[in-house]
């Protein structure tokens, strides 16, 4: 089992490492430099070049890129951003905290939430609970990000003045963006266990189970939802990295200083450098949240766990969810 | 299995051959009336956005200052935005744009994704790996994410957002393509076709992909749905399409000051977004069950 941990953590390095490739290339051919933005709108040639001999953008691409990795590993340096002269480790760290605890009482919200709504639908499936249910979950799944923040603004905030509009003061002003963030997690959530726990109830052991008389909430709960965590699982785990996208648009809307802003503004004022910081980051949350999940799958299914003893391998995500559905 | 798929087994041959394959399919998604309705709305929109210089009777560029900030009444059935516009046309006149954008933005991925999902699948060994790997690297970043970093990169404009958008799809077509190819390419009908000596690319080409082509097309349609929902982010974030070509989401971002007094401003466009990705939702899941009757959950 450590080995198998083992073993992902050090597959995520390359990962990362094509992250930053790939967001250094892309901002390497940005249409627009940094150095234009902050040479200002009068600024000359030369002023420009001279902007750009300063951040160090005029240096070759391998160079460039090259000083960065070798920042990153030997002193743990993001590079300084553009705009704001400092560190963009320490500027991602303060901003940090709020768009993790948003994000993960969001996600926990939305799971315990969902999976309850999920199991009374497929429990009650056909009855007018279901009906509702589902429908609300297939409009909350298409509601934009933008306009559910708006909206519980517009109500809460602007009406009914219950809650704080913006900024961060208070508890009270983290439950909009949470809502906000966790409603389409929670449709999510809810139709992938709706579907998952269908498939597990027609099963002949669950038939088994109440043939024997079992009482009907046991084998809900023990015997169908145990089997039909896994895809529900992976979609708890990706809405968690979802979250992380979220941040962009609703901590922009609250006006929350966490790392969704500073990428939002980072992007908008071309500065670069603070952009690939956070992307590196989300990055990593992200691939940190698929090994957790992956854990998990062990932890619900001991022939998972069995298998990760065994090989060590890294065992497609797909091939695990199909086992566990057929289970 | 679902009653389409046990009736359509019991057919003759003769009455398939009668009516067609199309038919049946036809005859299965008009069984689901989400999805009719569904197909209905977006030809609507798809009309009204071809049309809209012709609906109504406004400009969606002319500013009239008189007429501004109304609230919906029967001369602006959507009301009117802070410069006097009509807020319907230039949802209309939106809906070109995003419309637009995001079938520009899924056509680049899925021939993208053609590409390299094939070799990846058929072909196996090391280009796969490589191909892969470089999906993986791709996904792990989030997708709205990496579109507003390569449209910040590239500027604006339509073109330029459609590329932004297409990035982040071509991993998740990719890796849905190569497994299902993976699955197809050691079925016997393949091997008889290398046995009677077909080219690679004949073989992808005529007898691969067309086996591969209807989970394609739902997914096709659902990152229509989230590829209007991703440009209408990018445009409300400043990036993406500029004002003053209307667009969804730079409407909402335009209309966001206004949020106390004329909600209505946010209200139309944001629905609207809502509207057409619940609309290419329920089109995909009804396509789902139409195309293929196995794949229903």
């Amino acid at each position: 089992m450590i080995k198998y941990v083992i073993k992902r953590i050090l597959m995520m390095i390359p990962v990362l490492i094509g992250v930053v490739i790939i967001v250094f290339t892309i901002n390497y051919f940005s249409e627009v430099s940094p150095a234009v933005i902050l040479a200002g709108a009068n600024a000359t040639a030369e002023d420009i070049a001279a902007k750009n001999a300063e951040l160090g953008l005029d240096r070759p691409y391998l160079v460039q890129i090259g000083s960065y990795f070798y920042n990153l590993i030997f002193h743990g340096s993001m590079g300084t951003s553009y705009i704001y002269k400092q560190p963009v480790i320490s500027m991602i760290a303060t901003r940090m905290p709020y768009t993790l605890t948003i994000g993960i009482i969001a996600a926990a919200f939305s799971a315990v939430v969902g999976i309850v709504l999920g199991i009374l639908g497929a429990v009650k499936q056909n009855s007018i609970f279901d009906y509702i249910s589902t429908t609300l979950s297939i409009i909350c799944a298409a509601l934009p990000p933008f306009l559910v923040c708006l909206g519980l603004m517009l109500v809460f905030s602007v009406h009914l003045k219950w809650l704080p509009i913006q900024g961060i003061n208070g508890w009270k002003s983290y439950i909009l963006p949470i809502i906000a963030t966790g409603l389409s997690p929670i449709a999510m959530t809810a139709r992938m266990t709706r579907s998952s726990i269908l498939e597990v109830i027609r099963q002949d052991y669950i038939r088994a189970a109440r043939a024997k008389g079992v009482p009907e909430g046991v084998v809900v709960w023990k015997h169908t939802l145990k089997n039909a965590l896994i895809p529900i699982l992976t979609v708890v785990g990706m809405n968690f990295g979802l979250s992380m996208t979220g941040s962009v648009i609703c901590e922009t809307i609250f006006n929350i200083p966490g790392l969704g802003l500073l990428m939002a503004s980072s992007i908008s004022q071309r500065d670069f450098i603070t952009t690939q910081g956070c992307v590196l980051v989300c990055a990593f949350i992200v691939c940190v949240m698929n090994l957790l999940t992956d854990l998990c799958y062990a932890l619900v299914d001991p022939r998972i766990k069995a298998q990760y003893k065994n090989t060590g391998k890294s065992i497609k995500k797909r091939s695990i969810q199909k086992g566990g559905a057929a289970a | 299995m679902p009653n389409g798929d046990v009736m359509s087994a019991y057919l003759s041959g003769e009455e398939v051959k009668r009516h067609g394959k199309f038919y049946f399919m036809a005859k299965r998604f008009c069984r689901n009336k989400a999805a009719v309705v569904a197909l209905t709305f977006i030809i609507l929109l798809i009309l009204g956005a071809v049309f809209c210089d012709y609906l109504t009777p406004y400009d969606y560029a002319e500013q009239n200052l008189a007429e501004a900030k109304q609230l919906p009444s029967a001369a602006h059935i959507f009301g009117t935005d802070d410069f006097g516009r009509d807020i319907f046309t230039r949802i209309l006149r939106g809906a070109r744009v995003s419309l637009l954008v995001s079938l520009m933005g899924v056509l680049m991925s899925t021939a993208a994704a053609l590409v390299l999902g094939s070799i990846a699948g058929y072909y196996g060994g090391k280009a796969d790996n490589l191909i892969m790997r470089f999906m993986d690297i791709l996904i792990s970043i989030p997708g709205l994410l990496l579109s507003m970093t390569v449209s910040a990169a590239l500027g604006t404009g339509m073109v330029k957002t459609a590329i932004a958008m297409a990035i982040p799809g071509v991993a998740q077509l990719t890796r849905q393509l190569r497994s299902s190819i993976m699955m197809l390419k050691d079925s016997e009908y393949i091997e008889a076709a290398k046995a009677f000596g077909g080219s690679d690319i004949h073989i992808l080409w005529n007898h691969v992909l067309p086996n591969c082509l209807s989970p394609l097309i739902v997914q096709f349609t659902l990152s229509l749905g989230s590829s209007i929902m991703c440009i209408s982010g990018l445009s409300f974030l400043g990036l993406g399409v500029q004002p003053p070509t209307p667009e969804w989401g730079n409407m909402v971002a335009a209309g966001q000051d206004y949020l106390r007094t004329y909600p209505h401003m946010v209200i139309f466009p944001g629905l609207a977004v809502m509207c057409a990705m619940l609309a290419f939702n329920l089109l995909g899941d009804g396509l789902r069950d139409a195309l293929d009757p196995r794949m229903k959950q």
